[in-house]
């Protein structure tokens, strides 16, 4: 494993029977903002929800520093690797607070109530989120943008060295998508944790990601750097949409221009 | 954020509440016990020795009659209070409650089933109900998840299923009674409710039961609290949610069918209690688990004392009482349910 959070080997799996992943393989090198891109369908969910045993992957498919994923408790697991999932609704009056306090749990005793540690950790959690003022409000009057920080927030006090977010800025402006995005990328420039982002634009891939992991049909097409991944054959190929390629002075990256028409 | 000691004065408001319902309800009744007598009378303790304050049969009536049927009537309300605090977390869903999901029926329907084969009656039935109750109740909650698709699919499919599993069993029930007339009233008595029949060796078992089921309960208030979200946050911040919701789901079970074994099918006590402590509470379940425990058993004692002096001298069945209180906060969380997810 080495410099590897995680790794998947030869993983295999099938939906109702119809095969979607077959001898799937891909490393996930620490400390790095990896960002999983793919048309609709193509089993970038379905490969997240993998790595909480939601969706129990084979035996062996994928590993984490101590071996295979499978053999870790829910609560090791939980400190290990947090989730951000695409939409998640709480109907019930829990506060700000309390929601991002259910990120401790795996670190909890049983019994105990949060100990000092877990407040400042939480309190860090909501102040890096920019959420200190909304801590007492109820989840359930916040806004969208508001509750996708809140559920950011609980997997930061997760204290976990991967963090997957499956599709994290979808629903946000601009202004909180670079908010969010510029937050986690600076978690990986601190060494904190390594992100795994399942995004669509590819404009925020290409600016944000060190690597990128295309998919199509339950495969991966390219692993590798922006430049590697993003070209316009590729994405052509996968998307089916002629786009063409720009690089703006000054960036190293490509901006990436549907033509719609 | 409400203070703790704001808690504190509510929770002991309720529990002398409590306190005065079972001595009122205690001393309530043709007998003509004043609420001083029987202050007395529970202090002479099981066995009478003669004196001026109160006659052996008044002392049998409060020790041997009226004092297991409202204990039993507590624990009752308190089982059914927290498995619809439990449910509600479990399938996700505020209008879950035993009642209304088919487990009672399927409780109910296991003892009548056993009735019916002659495998329960007589002098041995104290043990082999609340067995055959909890098989009734097991597969009925086996049913209601399978059917339902667990906590995923939405509430209303749920609730569906669950009001056509209560059709099904009430239909064969009643079947059972038009096939065999002469068990008509001991089934009838199951699909009613009360406590008319309660005794401290029934109240014994009940109790015991009821407190080796509910106490894990209150060790996974944390995870009940988490189990709010979906599956995949739930496993992500680390609860076993499959363990977990098997555990909670056998446990209720457990303590809601051994409830029912004795004391029949009382709708609307496990929606109705989890419900109103979550306006006063919050839906913190630390919280919710100890205010529906009190809140369940001031319910349920205050519905059978009413069940016992409504009509004057008939007994109602008390399953009555709380279904004239339930449906209506029943049909008015439809409406809301309905208004939030339209």
């Amino acid at each position: 494993m080495g410099k590897n959070v995680a790794e998947i080997r030869d993983l295999n799996w099938s939906y109702r029977d119809k095969p979607l992943f077959t001898n799937l393989s891909a490393t996930f090198p620490s400390e790095a903002f990896i960002s999983i891109v793919g048309p609709n369908g193509s089993g970038k969910t379905t490969l997240l929800r993998h790595f909480l045993k939601i969706l129990p992957p084979p035996k062996g498919a994928i590993l984490l520093e101590e071996g295979d994923l499978l053999a870790y408790p829910q609560r090791d697991l939980a400190k290990y690797i947090s989730y951000v999932p695409q939409q998640s609704r709480l109907e019930y009056d829990f506060t700000v607070y309390e929601c991002v306090a259910m990120g401790r749990y795996a670190h909890e005793k049983r019994l105990a109530s949060l100990s000092q540690n877990d407040h400042a950790l939480i309190k860090e959690a909501l102040e890096v989120m920019n959420l200190s003022s909304l801590s007492t409000r109820l989840a359930t009057e916040l806004s969208g943008g508001e509750y996708q920080r809140v559920l950011i927030a609980r997997a930061l006090a997760q204290q976990s060295r991967l963090i997957l977010l499956d599709e994290p800025v979808s629903n946000l402006d601009l202004h909180h998508q670079r908010e969010i995005l510029t937050l986690l990328k600076s978690l990986v420039n601190q060494k904190v944790a390594t992100v795994v982002c399942v995004l669509h634009d590819l404009n925020t891939v290409s600016a944000f990601s060190d690597l990128v992991i295309m998919m199509d049909r339950g495969e991966i097409v390219a692993e590798g750097s922006v430049k590697e991944v993003l070209t316009k054959e590729r994405i052509e190929e996968v998307y089916h949409v002629a786009v063409e390629l720009l690089y703006p002075p000054g960036r190293e990256q490509p901006l990436v221009i549907p033509k719609w028409n | 954020m409400v203070s703790k000691r704001y808690y504190s004065l509510i929770w002991i408001t309720l529990l002398a509440l409590l306190v005065a319902v079972v001595l009122i309800s205690l001393a309530l009744g043709p007998a003509g016990i004043t609420v001083k007598q029987t202050v007395l009378i529970l202090k002479e303790g099981p066995t009478y020795t003669p004196n001026s304050n109160f006659s052996s049969a008044q002392h049998r009536i409060i020790w041997y009659l009226r004092l297991p049927r409202i204990l039993t009537a507590l624990v009752a309300g308190m089982v059914l209070a927290i498995s619809g605090m439990v449910y509600q977390a479990l399938f996700r869903n505020p209008m879950a409650d035993p009642y209304v999901l088919g487990i009672s029926s399927g409780a109910a329907f296991g003892v009548a089933f056993a009735t019916f084969l002659g495998l329960v009656g007589g002098a041995t039935g104290v043990y082999q109900v609340p067995v055959a109750a909890f098989i009734g109740a097991i597969v009925a909650t086996w049913a209601i998840f399978i059917l339902s698709g667990g906590a995923r699919r939405s509430p209303t499919v749920l609730l569906l299923t669950g009001i056509a599993l209560n059709f099904l069993l009430s239909a064969l029930m009643s079947l059972f009674m038009y096939l065999n007339r002469a068990q008509l009233h001991s089934i009838m008595q199951w699909s009613m409710g009360s406590f008319a029949t309660a005794n401290w060796e029934k109240l014994l078992i009940m109790a015991s039961v009821s407190l080796v089921a509910l106490l894990p309960i209150t060790l996974l208030t944390r995870e009940l609290d988490i189990l709010l979200l979906d599956d995949a946050s739930a496993l992500s911040v680390g609860v076993s949610v499959r363990r977990i919701r098997l555990t909670l789901l056998i446990l209720t079970t457990l303590a809601t069918s051994v409830t029912v074994a004795f004391c029949g099918i009382i709708g609307f006590v496990g929606l109705m209690v989890p419900h109103i402590m979550r306006l006063v509470v919050g839906p913190k379940h630390k919280n919710l688990l100890l205010f529906s425990l009190l809140g369940g058993a001031l319910m349920m004692v205050t519905a059978d004392t009413l069940s016992r002096v409504v009509l004057g001298a008939t007994e109602l069945p008390v399953g009555i009482i709380t279904a004239i209180g339930g449906s209506p906060l029943f049909i008015i969380l439809l409406i809301r349910n309905k208004k939030e997810m339209g």
